[in-house]
């Protein structure tokens, strides 16, 4: 019975890989990640999802730390602002980015007014990226935390040790899956985003044109070069997300 | 158009959520969903006697006047506009949706789905030409020649739309110009902050003042109103670009499609058209 479920998911995730990747030639593909066009596009989306992670790990480890340990008064309410941008359609999200930090935005206006806009710039791209995958991972990070036996941390207290001391060496070795698997999540996110990208971002080549971006410029003269990028895309994907994972296997193992 | 950039993003959802065993619920629906947009309204056309007319994104006020005097001519038919860049609505042809009626703004996609057999006999209906969209904001564009300035933000179409075709087109006559000359060009060029898919989308970022200018059809400057400045191509320098329309090969209801395009041809037609800044069609080349 359990097979059968397992069976049914696998075909329905795999059958449209598989009949992907036997629409493309592997020449078209090789040819197509050695154009200068796709490596632009593809070390854009390598950097910015990149920085997107990093910025993502930075601010949503304490906000992920403060919604794990602490009740206040509306913490419902922020709860699901957290969540907000999960369930919000990407390209919503990127009409508020621009209403927000927009040129004519609520922000982005006084920021213009120091002669620095906000939107077509690489910045735009990360702000999206992040926007949207943000809350996986703080979510993902927040579950880790929740998990960590409340005891432990108060011994740790207990025996002097400061707050940020128990947090360092108690509370996230102890999440430290959860946290890989947030990464993970964040960056798979990061680097699928379309929608708010090219609403707040916009699409030219080098600056803010990233796979997504260009498999969909791709598809405005035929589906096939969109096709072939989506698999250079997918292959390289799916070599970063296996190796992480073989990464993370060996040093949980230790 | 939204149905393209949905089958765009649904391509990217499902490459990307391939890989998470543990895809969000709300993920997984999306997946589902995609079957559906790659063979759209197929059966319900058929069934429920709707007319699904796919027309370029530039021509999407006119055509919902043109659908609305449609179904009070024609009661218990319903008519289905689908607006997106010509290139889209092609490549969704090409891809098996069902369409009664496909407007092209430009004779190149056309021709290209009468060789691919997805339409017959098509026929020209209106003329439009290009002209340049101004954010009332930017107050330092007010010439073609403003928009080389440094620090102006322009943004056009992509290669592979009509409207990206002509705006390549005139930025050759302007290059080639006495009175501008490459230079002109070369710096508009710099200026480019993005390539939208459609007309409708450059129109967009002009008007909610993120771009200061862009180029579009004198259609859609005309019909925003006052939401954009409209700054003139000069004819030797401009293009003109020629609507045809057709009823599609496979029409699962060929003769309210028929009906449809007599109606655009019509003087009525004719004259909505008119009402939105379009030009009567031209003399066969």
């Amino acid at each position: 019975m359990l097979i059968l479920f397992v069976s049914i998911f696998a075909a329905f995730i795999m059958l449209p890989v598989v009949a992907m990747l036997l629409n493309v030639r592997s020449a078209d593909v090789w040819r197509a990640a050695q154009s200068s066009e796709v490596r632009e596009a593809l070390l854009l989306s390598v950097k910015t999802s990149l920085t997107t992670t990093l910025l993502c790990s930075l601010i949503g480890t304490p906000v992920a730390y403060f919604l794990a340990r602490y009740r206040f008064k509306g913490k419902g309410v922020f709860d699901a602002l957290v969540e907000l941008p999960m369930t919000l359609p990407p390209i919503v999200g990127g009409v508020a980015l621009l209403m927000a930090f927009g040129r004519r935005g609520l922000l982005g206006q006084a920021i213009h007014a120091y002669g620095y806009d906000i939107p077509f710039t690489s910045l735009a791209v990360v702000m999206a990226q992040s926007f949207v995958a943000a809350p996986f991972f703080i979510q993902a990070a927040r579950a880790g935390l929740e998990a960590v036996p409340r005891n432990l941390e108060e011994a740790s207290r207990t025996l002097g040790a400061s707050e940020l001391r128990t947090i360092l060496r108690i509370s996230l070795p102890l999440s430290w899956p959860a946290f890989t698997s947030g990464v993970i999540l964040c960056w798979g996110r990061a680097i699928g985003e379309f929608g708010a990208t090219i609403m707040f971002a916009g699409n030219l080549r080098g600056t803010t044109r990233t796979m997504p971006l260009a498999i969909l410029t791709a598809m405005q003269g035929e589906l096939n070069a969109a096709l072939v990028l989506s698999v250079v895309l997918l292959i390289f994907s799916f070599c970063v997300f296996m190796s992480a994972r073989l990464l993370l296997a060996r040093r949980a193992a230790r | 158009m939204k149905l393209t950039r949905d089958f765009a993003l649904l391509t990217v959802a499902l490459l990307t959520f391939s890989f998470f065993g543990c895809a969000r619920p709300n993920k997984t629906v999306m997946g589902e969903a995609k079957p559906a947009a790659t063979a759209p309204k197929a059966d319900t056309a058929a069934a429920t006697g709707d007319l699904t007319v796919l027309a370029a994104a530039s021509l999407s006020k006119p055509f919902d006047d043109l659908g609305a005097e449609f179904e009070k001519q024609n009661p218990g038919i319903k008519y289905k506009g689908s607006y997106a860049g010509t290139q889209e609505l092609l490549a969704q042809m090409e891809s098996g949706a069902k369409a009664d009626v496909f407007a092209s703004a430009s004779e190149e996609h056309m021709s290209a789905a009468v060789v691919k057999k997805l339409v017959r006999e098509p026929k020209a209906f209106a003329t439009n030409s290009l002209c340049i969209a101004v954010s009332p904001h930017a107050a330092n564009v007010t010439s073609l020649k403003d928009l080389a300035k440094p620090g102006v933000k322009v943004v056009v179409a992509v290669e592979k739309s009509p409207i990206g075709k002509y705006t390549r087109k005139v930025l050759d006559k302007i290059a080639a110009d006495k009175g501008f000359g490459p230079d002109v060009v070369k710096g508009i060029k710099a200026n480019v902050k993005s390539e939208e898919t459609d007309v409708k989308l450059v129109l967009s970022r002009v008007s909610l003042g993120e771009a200061d200018a862009g180029f579009v059809y004198k259609s859609d400057a005309v019909s925003a109103g006052d939401k954009v400045r409209l700054i003139e191509i000069p004819g030797e320098l401009n293009v003109t670009a020629s609507y045809p329309l057709a009823v599609c090969a496979t029409a699962p209801n060929p003769d309210p499609a028929a009906k449809f395009v007599e109606l655009v041809l019509s003087q009525q037609g004719q004259d909505i058209l008119r009402k939105y800044g379009f030009q009567p069609p031209g003399p066969k080349k």
